[in-house]
Order: structure tokens, then sequence, then C-alpha cells
């Protein structure tokens, strides 16, 4: 039996929470408060503004969906490619494919994008913003995709490819009548958790020179200087965006889970 | 070893035994090889494309005289290497942090009272599906605005920690669901009260069992932190581009850095993995 | 070639440094019904996999029908393509429905239409007992009838030789019988049968020979009226004793 929520017994630690909270809350006022009075104005918030400028955030919102979509396009199909070379052993190419994972999962998106955006025009290879971008994002999001489908792979009963080996089957052809059709189920939800941090991952872009949502806020910001109202509106966009994905995992694996 | 045949059929059914992990010295070597092999058909791809767009006539014109000066890397590295440890410092801060505050935030989340259940799922939701990058603008640059100036070593922790406390929150949360609920019932039945069940059987139990997402998580700290140099935080990320601006050697220190920070992640991942050994031993 | 179906030559392999197969050599004819016995860890299980080339012999030599079994992707698969395996954990696909898990391989191996696919696999069914169950899933069998719609799946390819790798041996007792029914027809139609196996009734009834092999090597064969009443060899007589105790 599952530990229910601990809801039927909250009192000792919720109460501790809540206190905690409560100070964390009255500290906060306290601070804006303070600040306020120093600034000696009463704060005006002009949410206005987005609506001022809802065309160009509108714009930055549709290049962030359309940068994240063809991210997640060529990321899966990476992710496919590098995990099938990689569990069928090729060698070099599994090497190969193995250092690929490792290095793009185990350092900054961000150095990525640099590197790509910074070095390879030095190196000669002429790139523009865009291209940069969807690159990096795509590489970065191929690595986690690869493990992602590696590790469904990897779940699927070894006996089964040795039954569909024996019958004469080659890898290829294993892999797409009886494994690959299996992990599908397993691996959806982790891999609309790794588009959803694609969407988010986007904002990076900005960082070099691609005009996606986070540039635009930034240059709206640096016209009219409402930095707090375009930052939680831009943000407010994201949410719009990640927040359905994740309740779609979250249904996801309750189907997956009631079916098993 | 026996067992591995060239041909493609099976050689998906190669190495049915999985490198042993206790050998640290295969370990080593195989890491080495890989390390060896992507880097050099790393170097071979990109080779190929400069030549292919330097036959095309499409090379941009600083790069056709390009030759590799690595050893600006090299003579630096002291430099680099004091990011690094900066790096580690805010890496290690934010993981204490968010982890405290995790854990409060898991608590918020399983408590049956409504404000507080609400609440507790708004922050998780909201930090979890924004950009950790809009989070740490508007703490850095946003309360300026009313007149309080946070500096940037502490606009930097306080959004990391509140970033990763969210997702901290929801994988210690899922730990805490999956322990039977038998255990709580023995533990009362002996008289212990519900804070000290929760910090004395609950807790460790399930923090054993997220064991493998927590260092995931940690592991995505130190990559995140790098986000702290857009506010010129001075870590790793931040003193590859300053010495990338003195130098304009991008290629060579960004790609650098990128391999620093992988060895550094990897170790992190090893060194976690042998501390569960030791914290968690298997006694089933 | 002397017409032998299977011609195995002195098969070595070692597992790391544990020898598995000491020079192994074995000759099976069309139509023969061999079964081999012997302790677990003696190598009859890795023996039946070089013949299919799931196992990779050190050295030695293996041919099947004339085919000689080469690491060339195309002689391994013109091998496996006449050879059926039947595993002990089944591995029926638990995605596809009985029907699809045996007109698969035919279907992609040998490239025959879905409908003469079809029209043989419900024949085969026929044939093993499971007519009805043509539309259910692995999942809905229970042990016996996964085995016998594995046992219809390795025949769908047409096979010349139909290995049988314990196939019993995760079955619980009461529907191990239905399984050697089936296994018992087949030879009796002349299918050149391999049988690794624990079931010595079945070895003596249906056997034309019984191999028993212990430590990578086989140390007796012959026929299964020999080697159970009259066993040379005193490390048979010793496996013989304890399996046959518990029976």
């Amino acid at each position: 039996m599952q530990q229910a929520d601990t809801r039927s017994r909250a009192t000792d630690i919720s109460k501790l929470v809540r206190v905690g909270l409560l100070l964390l809350f009255v500290a906060v006022g306290i601070l804006v408060a303070g600040g306020l009075l120093a600034q000696g104005a009463p704060v005006g918030l002009d949410w206005g503004i987005l609506w001022t400028n809802r065309f160009l955030l509108l714009q930055g919102a549709a290049t962030t969906i359309a940068l994240a979509a063809l991210a997640a396009f060529f990321g899966t199909l990476i992710g496919l490619l590098v995990a099938l070379v990689r569990v069928a052993h090729v060698p070099f190419l599994a090497q190969y494919a193995q250092g690929y994972t490792e290095i793009f999962r185990g350092s900054p998106l961000l150095l990525q994008l640099f590197w790509i955006w910074f070095g390879l025009p030095l190196i000669g290879v002429p790139i523009n913003g865009f291209a940069a971008a969807v690159l990096g994002l795509s590489l970065n999001a191929g690595a986690f995709c690869a493990e992602i489908f590696r590790g469904g792979i990897l779940a699927v009963p070894r006996g089964q490819s040795e039954a569909a080996l024996a019958s004469g089957m080659t890898y290829l052809q294993t892999m797409r009548y009886v494994v690959l059709p299996q992990i599908v189920r397993s691996s959806l939800p982790p891999l609309i958790g790794q588009q959803i941090s694609l969407v988010k991952d986007t904002s990076l872009a900005s960082l070099i020179s691609f005009q996606e949502l986070m540039l635009m806020t930034q240059s709206i910001i640096d016209r009219t200087h409402r930095i707090f109202e375009l930052y939680i509106g831009a943000a407010a966009v994201y949410f719009v965006i990640c927040y359905p994905l994740s309740q779609l995992v979250r249904s996801v694996e309750k189907r997956i889970g009631s079916r098993t | 070893m026996g067992g591995s045949a060239p041909h493609r059929g099976a050689m998906m059914l190669a190495p049915r035994v999985a490198p042993v992990f206790g050998q640290s010295w295969q370990l080593l070597t195989s890491i080495v090889w890989v390390g060896l092999i992507f880097l050099g058909g790393t170097a071979l791809l990109l080779l190929g494309v400069r030549q292919i767009v330097i036959l095309a006539g499409i090379a941009t014109s600083g790069g056709r005289g390009w030759t590799p000066h690595f050893e600006v890397v090299l003579q630096n590295l002291p430099f680099l290497l004091e990011g690094l440890l900066s790096t580690l410092q805010l890496s290690a801060s934010v993981g204490v942090l968010a982890f405290g505050l995790g854990i409060l935030v898991a608590l918020a989340r399983l408590s049956r009272l409504g404000p507080l259940y609400q609440l507790a799922t708004w922050y998780v939701e909201v930090l979890r599906n924004t950009p950790a990058i809009v989070q740490l603008f508007l703490i850095y640059f946003g309360p300026p605005t009313v007149g309080v100036r946070l500096s940037v070593p502490v606009a930097a922790l306080l959004g990391l920690t509140i970033n990763n406390s969210a997702y901290m929150a929801e994988i210690i949360r899922a730990g805490i669901r999956s322990i039977n609920r038998g255990q709580t019932e023995a533990a009362s039945a002996v008289g212990m009260s519900y804070p000290q069940i929760t910090r004395y059987v609950i807790l460790p139990q399930a923090l054993r069992v997220v064991y493998p997402p927590l260092v995931s998580q940690w592991i995505s700290i130190v990559l995140f932190s790098s986000l702290a140099s857009v506010i010129a935080y001075p870590e790793l990320a931040e003193h590859a581009k300053r010495l990338d601006s003195r130098t304009f050697r991008s290629f060579e220190i960004y790609g650098a850095v990128t391999v620093i920070y992988t060895i550094c992640t990897l170790s992190l991942a090893l060194v976690l993995r042998l501390i569960e050994r030791r914290v968690f031993p298997v006694a089933r | 070639m002397a017409g032998a179906m299977i011609e195995i030559k002195e098969l070595h392999k070692h597992f790391g440094k544990l020898p598995v197969l000491r020079g192994v050599s074995l000759s099976v004819a069309a139509g023969e019904v061999v079964v081999i016995i012997g302790a677990s860890g003696s190598g009859k299980t890795t023996l039946l996999r070089c013949i299919n080339h799931l196992e990779v012999p050190d050295s030695g030599e293996v041919r099947v029908d004339g085919i000689r079994l080469t690491d060339r992707a195309a002689d391994v698969r013109a091998v496996r393509v006449e050879c059926g395996m039947v595993f002990q954990q089944f591995n029926l696909y638990p995605h596809l429905t009985v029907l699809d898990n045996i007109t698969l391989g035919p279907r992609v191996v040998r490239k025959v239409s879905r409908r003469t696919a079809e029209d043989m696999a419900l024949e085969l069914l026929a044939k093993v007992g499971l007519s009805e169950k043509s539309t259910s899933y692995p999942g809905q069998l229970s042990g016996g009838q996964q085995q016998r719609a594995a046992i219809a799946r390795a025949l769908a390819m047409q096979p010349k030789v139909m290995l049988f790798d314990e196939v019993t041996s995760a079955l619980d007792p009461e529907l191990v019988g239905e399984v050697l029914n089936v296994m018992r027809n087949l030879a009796r139609e002349g299918m050149t049968m391999v049988v690794v196996t624990h079931e010595m009734e079945f070895a003596r009834e249906v056997g034309d020979r019984v191999l028993v092999m212990d430590e990578g090597q086989i140390i007796e064969q012959g026929r299964p009226s020999t080697i159970f009443t009259n066993p040379t060899q005193p490390r048979t007589r010793q496996f013989l004793r304890k399996i046959l105790e518990k029976v």
C-alpha cells in the first residue's frame, strides 16, 4: 500500500512549515515595504505595457515555439540513431556516440552554444544565429534523448531480440518490429519532459543573439525600463506553453501505470 | 573475451557481461579510450567540414588562416581552475540550500492544509515551468526598481537555490510517497510523534529511494551554475568568457571548458555514487 | 557431405577464463531426434546456441544443411532461417497478437505476403492446438499455451531443424505434457530436432539418440535404452542417479 499523502496527519509538520512560511512572508513584506518607502513613491506596475507590446511578445513566443519544435525533432532523431548505434556496439561508432552523450549531457548548454556560435566561425565555418541555436539545442537534446531511448531499449528483455534474430531478422528489423514498438510507451513521459526542458532552454539562445522571446523581451525593456512587468510577462508565456505539457506528462504516466 | 561476433546481427548480443564497476582501472581506461575516440573523431569531422567550406569558397574570412592554439588554454589554466573552484563552491551552497528548502516544500506539498498545499503547488509549478534565466533576471534586475539592490553573489545564490528547490521538492515528495504506509504505522505504534517519524523513519528511506534522481539534480545544479555568468558572477563560464574576450580563441577556450565541465560532472557523479554505497549500504 | 543435417566439428569456447565447450563434435542426420542431457554448466545450452550463432565458438566448425556457419552476416542469416529455436522463457513478443507473433518472421525475413503468412499461421495454430487463441496476446495465455505458440512461431519459418532449449523447465508441471505432445508429433512427422532437456521420459520415448554432456564435453552418447539402463561412464551414472532420484 502506498503511503497516501500525509494530509491526514497535517498537525505538527504543517504547523512548522506554516510558521516558517509566515516568517518568510513577513520578511519579504518588510523588504518590499522598506524599499517602497525608500523610493518615496507608490509602486505603479504598468501591466498595460504587456498589451502595448503584445505583437512583439507574440512574435517572440512564436519563434521560441518554432525553435523548440525544430530542436525537438532533430534531437529525437539524433537520439534514436545514437541509441541504436550504442546498443549495437558498432566498433568506434559506439564509443564516439558514448563520448558525444557524456559531453553534451555533462556540460552546460550555455557553453555548447557559445562554442558553436563563437568558435565555429573562427575555424572557417559560417553560421548564423538561427542555425547555431538549432544546432546547439538539437545536439544537447539529442544526448538526453539518446539516454532515454537507450534505457528503454535495454529494458526490453533480451530474449525477445534473441528470438527475433534466431528467426533470421537483421538487427534493424529486430529493432523496428520487436524492440522499438515496445519502448514507445515507456519512453513517452521522459521524452515529453525533455521537450519541456527544451522550451525553457531556448531562452539561452538569447545569449547568442538569436531573436526569440527572451531577447525580444529584453529589447522592450531597454526601451521602456519596465523590468518587472516584462520579465513576468515573458515568464507567463513560457508557463502557458510548458504547464500544459507537464500536465500531459502526468496524464500519460497515469495511463501507462494503469495498463502496465 | 568470447562471445562478441564481429557481424551486425550478433553485435546486439555482444557483451553479455556488463563491465565490472569495481575495477576502477578498467573504468578509467575505458573512459580515456572513449574520450580519445570522441575527440579524435570530432577533430576529424571539424577538419573535414572546414575543408569542404574552404573548397566551396564560403569560408569565413577569419577562418582561412586559422591554426589551433590550445596553449592559450594551458597558459591560463590557473585562471580557469579558479573559476572551476568558484563554480563548485556556488554549486555546493545551492545544492545544500535547495535540498533543505526542497524538503520543506515537499512536506508542504504533502500537507492536508488547503492553503499550504496550494501555495506549495504554485511555487513548484511556476518555478519548474519557467526558464531559470528569467527567474535569475527577475531576482537580480527586479528589486532595484523598488530600491532594493541585491549583490551579484546573493542574487545568484538566491535565484539558483529557489529554482532548484522546486525540482528537489518534487523528487523528495515522490520518494516520501513511495514509502510504505506500514512504516508510519509501526513507528507511531511505539509512540513516535509525526515530526520524529518524518525525520527518523520516512525521510531516510525516501532519500535512499530517490538518491539517483537527486544525484542528477545535483549535477544539473553544477551545469546551471553557468547561468550565473550572465549576471557576471565569476565562476568557470564567466572566466571562460573573460578569457575569450581577451584572446579571441573562442574555439579552443569554449571547447576546453566544455571538456573541463564534463570531467567535473563525471567525477562528481562517481563520487556521489561511491558515497551512496557508504551511506546507503545495500542491506536488502 | 555425408548428408548430415547438422555437422559440428571440434567446438571450443571460453567465457572469459572459464572453458565451456572443450572440443565438441556432433553429427545429426536428417529426421533424427537428438536429446542432450547433463548437469547445468555442462555446456549443453551453449552447444545448442552455437548451432544458430547465438553463441560464437572460439574455434571449430558448424554446418547446417551444408551451409557453413561463419561470421559473415549473410551466412549467419542463411543458417538461422533453417533453424527454428524455442526458448525456455518463450520470448513471445508481448505487443503483438499470437497470430502476428507467428507471421512476423515469414513476412519480414522470407518476404511472404500477409495473407499467405496468416493462412499458414492458422494451420500451425491448429496443429499445436491453439486455433481459438490467434487474436489473443501472449500475456493472456498460460505458460503451456505460450510455449506452444512459440513452437508454432518457430515452425512458421519452415525450418529444416528445430532447436529446443529446456523448453519445459519454466512451466508448471501440469502444463509440461501439452508441450511435450506437440514435440512428440513433430518428431513423428520427421523433423530434425536437437533438444536440450531434463525430461527423461521424453528422451527415452522420443529420442533417437541421447547425448550426455559434462564439463564441456560429450562423455557418452547412444540409444536412449542403452544410456538409461546401461550407462558406461561413471559420471553419467552419477548424473542419472541424481536426476532420476528426483523424478
